[in-house]
């Protein structure tokens, strides 16, 4: 109730000392005459954000109207499938088309599915007012930008029955007081369109009477979908993800390693290996999450997932879309689990490499000037001209608190990707986190000082081919000399160094980082179809288990005194932050397809303590 | 004997059809080329099988591609003694299944073009003559310019300023940013001549791209770097030149490329360039001098 409303209310409650109006005025002695007061309407929702919906708490009532981080009513986006009645097949046994597989989530029937369903539905009120005269007409309104956003459910026992705003309210559900549930039907997917806001108003026309003033009243609460928030690398691993390949003995023994890296590290930590053809599973989903005050302070937590927006059969009707990222709506889709599709199917070719997720990062969180991204912030490739699909990019924008994205440019990578050049770690630091970025000067630098030391011949590669299954494949091994000397590789380093160079400077403006946070990771590129391609393996691309242990691309580097010169150089740079590396081959698998281990790999991470909506973004 | 002569040349033409790309060549250089490819098949066949292997996993590297295109060239630079393979895959017995994907045509394609460059065989310099005069998707002529252009003869040079001469719109874009793997200073002074009169932006970026590569200081301090070093100097020195100047004259994206590329370079005259055009963006000019080594 607005504050205006609220000095009314006052009079009127003076004006008849907390007792029927009625029985005051039967029993008035003449000498008093009382004007008729104005109606004590009081719409209500958790606008004091403590996961409860209090009728006589005064908090719960200020300021209801407007929305800030200090106050303000939230409500989820009820998509995920709690009572798993959603399918992935028709009738037929034949795969949903992609246009059709997300259409279905608790929020696309008028149904409450039981328990788990009510506990995404944020919980409105409409105070009793039991003095409402006859012939009054209640109804509840919602803004036209959300109208089709929410639903709203009249809800009396264990019975949750839809409320059609194009009805009034029964005189008794303003008398007796009406409990209803809002349930969202969408994220915002477009601010343009819709920018996560709701106005639910309760409005009331109270006829000509004697004991009320006549006329129309309402009474206003602000609510605001919660967005869906992506992961930083500084929130502990729960579930680590990385395809199994059907029969593909080198995704068998990535997976073996990984789970020897993650066991090792953390025995309770799962790793669930999705069966989809596509090694990629950095790429084809993303995880992340949308929160709502729960009760005693905590958290009320549906998981998302993202499909990732990458067209891979264009000239396909059904099915024109990555196949992989069906396992977003296949197999995770569940309790307290969303999947979430945003996708322009007439985005181009050319682009689209941009929209996997390797070119999807969070920076950790971060203050730059007066500034703030407590919850992190995406970076991704993008410039004019190479950018990834747009609706998708518009729907992250549109969740407002990990943006403005930083966009540096990787159209010189033959792949693409942010994940490509950098990384990001905890550290006990001031900052709490440390930035590693690819580093082709050093790289060089390094292997120039071992020719001088008399190494040129130390072998890089060893027993690794480029080709597979050849009988007699094409050795990939080399010397440090012929390495410096391949006119190819030097040319694309070169330039990797310099653009790297540029996508720091833009990392350091828009976070503040100095070079003290930054651990430089040397390797070289090399040239392929005019772009670049790190030619040793990219050990930036790696994975984080947890703040101690990483998953990092064995370097196969020269061994210089019984060491790695590579994995020696990696583990004195990031021992000081209390890491220990596990070495993985992902060589045949990944490497030499262009990607290394954060490529074939995924993460759910923990909720992070801090309260988006405690945010100002 | 005419009759023989007519069955040579409807045999060649068939075996030409059966290449990954359909170069024209007759004559001695079809001739030549089919001599050096029947030798080699005798004295390295692993070579040829081994590129027919690449040929045949075009279908599973394409589908586990993660970028845009599968990363065929190191692959195929990986192969031992492989340049008539190579060559043979182009011209004769390189062919795609056509249902394969038109990535994956690109990458086969490009990969080879830019594999046969980096061999460096003067005597392969007819057929990636005849494949640069294609008309091709552009990531593949890009790559044709590319690997002839690795080759850093005069005939090829000569070619690439040739076709990039006469083609317009997209296709010479693509030559354009492509032949600067040739480091002669002839093809420096075309791309620098071509950058001062290029008013589109496509066109620019695709100049700067080849001149940051022509004057890459890493690639010319390799050995196959330059294929004349005495030329270095001279075509460091014009790429430096052209790229600061444009640095100078241009805004947004295209004076970023060009300030990146200025760097690539890194040319000895880099600083002494940039002071010259100092007085037009003093603080832009400081910033990229702060940032030469």
């Amino acid at each position: 109730m607005s504050s205006k409303r609220f000095v009314a209310l006052v009079v009127v409650v003076v004006a008849f000392g907390c007792e029927k109006p009625t029985a005051r005025l039967e029993t008035g002695t003449g000498a008093v005459t009382i004007l008729p007061g104005t109606p004590p309407i009081d719409l209500r929702a958790d606008v004091n954000r403590n996961g409860k919906l209090e009728l006589d708490v005064p908090g719960e009532d200020e300021n209801e109207e407007t929305w800030d981080a200090a106050h303000g009513a939230i409500f989820l986006a009820n998509i995920d499938d709690d009572d798993g009645r959603c399918r992935s097949t028709d009738s037929g046994g034949r795969p949903l088309p992609d246009a059709t597989l997300p259409n279905c989530n608790d929020a696309t029937d008028e149904v409450v599915n039981g328990d788990d369903d009510v506990a995404d539905l944020a919980q409105l009120a409409i105070k009793a007012w039991p003095e409402a005269p006859a012939g009054t007409v209640a109804r509840l309104l919602i803004n036209e930008a959300a109208a089709d956003k929410v639903r709203l459910f009249r809800h009396a026992g264990d019975a949750y029955q839809v409320i059609d705003p194009a009805l009034p309210l029964a005189l008794a559900e303003l008398t007796a007081g009406l409990s209803i549930a809002l349930e969202g039907k969408d994220i915002v997917r477009d601010a343009a369109v819709w920018d996560g806001f709701v106005d639910v108003t309760l409005q009331v026309v109270v006829p000509e009477q004697k004991y009320w003033k006549a006329g129309t009243y309402s009474d206003t609460v602000r609510l605001r979908v919660a967005p869906v928030l992506t992961f930083h690398h500084l929130l502990p691993t729960e579930t680590a993800y990385a395809s199994a390949v059907s029969r593909d003995p080198d995704s068998a023994a990535f997976i073996a390693e990984l789970r020897a890296a993650v066991t090792s590290a953390s025995p309770n930590m799962r790793l669930v290996t999705p069966a989809v053809d596509d090694q990629w599973t950095q790429d084809f989903f993303e995880t992340g999450y949308a929160s709502v005050p729960g009760p005693d302070g905590a958290q009320h937590v549906m998981r998302v997932f993202f499909r990732s927006a990458n067209i891979e059969n264009p000239f396909s009707r059904n099915y024109p879309m990555r196949e992989a990222g069906r396992v977003v709506f296949t197999s995770f889709r569940g309790k307290n689990v969303a999947g979430v599709q945003q996708i322009d199917l007439t985005s181009s070719e050319e682009t689209q490499s941009l929209n996997s997720f390797g070119n999807f990062e969070t920076i950790p969180p971060h203050t730059q000037g007066t500034k703030q991204w407590p919850l992190g912030r995406v970076i991704r490739g993008s410039v004019r001209g190479f950018a990834p699909d747009q609706s998708f990019v518009s729907m992250t924008e549109a969740q407002r608190y990990q943006e403005p994205s930083v966009n540096i440019d990787t159209s010189w990578l033959l792949v693409g990707h942010v994940d490509e050049t950098v990384s990001f770690l905890k550290a006990s630091t001031p900052r709490g986190w440390i930035l590693l970025v690819n580093d082709a000067r050093l790289a060089k630098t390094m292997l120039e000082a071992e020719v001088m030391r008399g190494n040129g011949a130390a072998r890089l590669f060893v027993g690794k081919s480029w080709v597979d299954e050849m009988g007699n494949e094409p050795p990939a091994e080399t010397t440090i000399s012929r390495l410096l000397a391949n006119t190819a590789v030097m040319q694309a380093s070169a330039e990797a160094a310099v653009k790297v160079d540029e996508q720091l400077a833009i990392i350091k403006r828009e976070t503040g980082i100095t070079d003290a946070e930054i651990v430089r990771v040397p390797f070289l590129h090399e040239d392929v179809q005019g772009t670049s391609l790190a030619h040793q393996p990219g050990t930036v691309n790696l994975f984080v288990i947890d703040d101690k242990t990483l998953a990092v691309p064995d370097p196969h580097g020269p061994v210089i005194n019984g060491k790695d010169l590579f994995r020696a150089q990696l583990e004195d740079a990031l021992t000081p932050y209390g890491y220990t590396i596990r070495w993985i081959d992902d060589w045949n698998l990944y490497h030499r397809m262009a990607g290394e281990v954060h490529c074939g790999t995924n993460a759910m991470r923990a909720i992070p303590s801090t309260k988006w909506w405690e945010v100002t973004p | 004997m005419k009759t023989l002569a007519w069955v040579t040349v409807l045999v060649s033409q068939v075996a030409l059809a059966n290449g990954a790309l359909d170069v024209k060549l007759s004559g001695p250089a079809l001739t030549a080329l089919q001599r050096e490819i029947a030798a080699a098949k005798k004295t390295t066949p692993g070579a040829f099988a081994a590129v027919a292997q690449v040929r045949a996993q075009m279908a599973t590297l394409d589908a586990k591609k993660r970028g845009r295109f599968a990363p065929v060239t190191p692959r195929l630079n990986s192969i031992a003694n492989a340049t008539w393979a190579l060559a043979d895959a182009l011209a004769f017995d390189g062919k795609l299944d056509e249902a394969l994907p038109r990535s994956a045509h690109i990458a086969w394609q490009s990969g080879l073009l830019e594999a046969l460059g980096d061999r460096r065989e003067p005597r392969s310099e007819a057929l990636l003559v005849a494949a640069l005069q294609l008309e091709l998707a552009p990531e593949v002529l890009r790559s044709a310019a590319d690997g002839l252009g690795r080759l850093g003869t005069d005939g090829a040079a000569a070619a690439l300023i040739a076709s990039a001469t006469e083609r317009r719109g997209a296709s010479r874009d693509a030559v354009l940013a492509g032949m600067g793997t040739c480091r002669r200073a002839s093809v420096s002074a075309f791309l620098a001549t071509q950058l001062s009169r290029s008013t589109t932006e496509k066109e620019q970026l695709a100049l700067v791209k080849a001149l940051s590569v022509i004057g890459n200081e890493w690639a010319l301090e390799t050995p196959a770097g330059a294929p004349v070093k005495a030329e270095v100097p001279q075509l460091r020195a014009i790429a430096a030149g052209a790229l600061v100047k444009l640095f100078s004259e241009a805004s947004g994206n295209v004076r970023q490329q060009a300030s990146d590329a200025i760097l690539i370079v890194n040319a000895p005259e880099t600083k002494v360039l940039l002071a010259q055009v100092r007085v037009k963006d003093p603080a832009a000019v400081d910033a990229l001098i702060a940032k030469t080594r």
